[in-house]
């Protein structure tokens, strides 16, 4: 039975340390031998709504800063990212149509549904003035 | 992200190499854009190699997607091959054998733009 493990990560809001916070996500997965799907899958997660909080909520100000806490207990994999930016909700985005023209397609908005296709869960919800974006990934689920 | 480029008699192979993320993709757009400028209908087909591509988020869906649209305005022949497995999934996941022609492996990839 795997003990409750949790990791904290406080971070400026800049691509780089977003991508160090998905290294060190990583590294949290190969040491409790998550497969591979269900790392990448965690690893995308964070990317992409944490590329939300740094595009979004804080226009692209690097010195704003943004906290990620990640769970695993035997039942679910939480990736809870706060911020104190300007209120975005990623769930409200409008999912892209895949079977469109390839003419037709914008090239961006295929984050949240990336996201929706690896995570049971996401809920947004504005907490006083912080954005708070909680994903879970029940593990019963990991290998659908 | 690193790119490896060699001639294949007409074709430019491009060898990739590492993730291609929020860190990475502007980079990789940028040193993909003269390889994207040479592949017209007179110039070479292009060959996307992803056999080193261990990740992709959607910036990188996004770089695939300008270049597609930008071979496609020049008449140019692109295709992608080797894919890994969650890479795959991906561009599975966004239809992106809509986009590109993708091959499980080289030499279907260069037949096809041999043709």
């Amino acid at each position: 039975m795997m003990p409750q493990k949790t990791l904290k990560l406080d971070l400026r809001a800049s691509p780089e340390e977003l991508m160090r916070s998905v290294a060190l996500l990583e590294s949290f997965g190969r040491e409790n031998q998550f497969d591979e799907k269900l790392t990448f899958g965690l690893m995308l997660a964070l990317e992409e709504c944490g590329a939300n909080v740094i595009h979004h909520a804080y226009q692209d100000r690097p010195q704003e800063r943004f906290c990620v806490r990640f769970e695993a207990t035997d039942e679910q994999l939480t990736i809870e990212i706060r911020d104190t930016g300007s209120p975005f909700d990623p769930t409200a985005a409008r999912l892209e149509n895949p079977d469109i023209d390839p003419d037709d397609r914008a090239p961006g908005g295929w984050g949240i549904q990336l996201v929706r296709r690896y995570m049971d869960d996401i809920v947004y919800r504005r907490d006083g003035n912080e954005n708070v974006l909680r994903m879970v990934k029940r593990v019963a689920n990991s290998s659908t | 992200m690193d790119i490896a480029s060699r001639q294949d008699g007409s074709i430019r192979i491009l060898k990739l190499t590492g993730r291609l993320d929020q860190a990475s993709a502007d980079n990789f757009h940028k040193a993909l854009i003269p390889h994207l400028d040479d592949c017209s209908a007179t110039g070479n087909p292009l060959l996307l190699d992803f056999s080193g591509v261990e990740y992709i988020s959607s910036v990188g869906l996004r770089v695939m997607i300008l270049a597609a649209k930008q071979v496609k305005v020049q008449n140019g022949k692109v295709a992608i091959a080797n894919l890994t497995p969650i890479v795959a999934e991906v561009f599975q996941i966004g239809r992106f054998n809509l986009v590109f022609q993708v091959f499980q492996n080289y030499d279907d990839a260069v037949r096809f733009l041999n043709q």
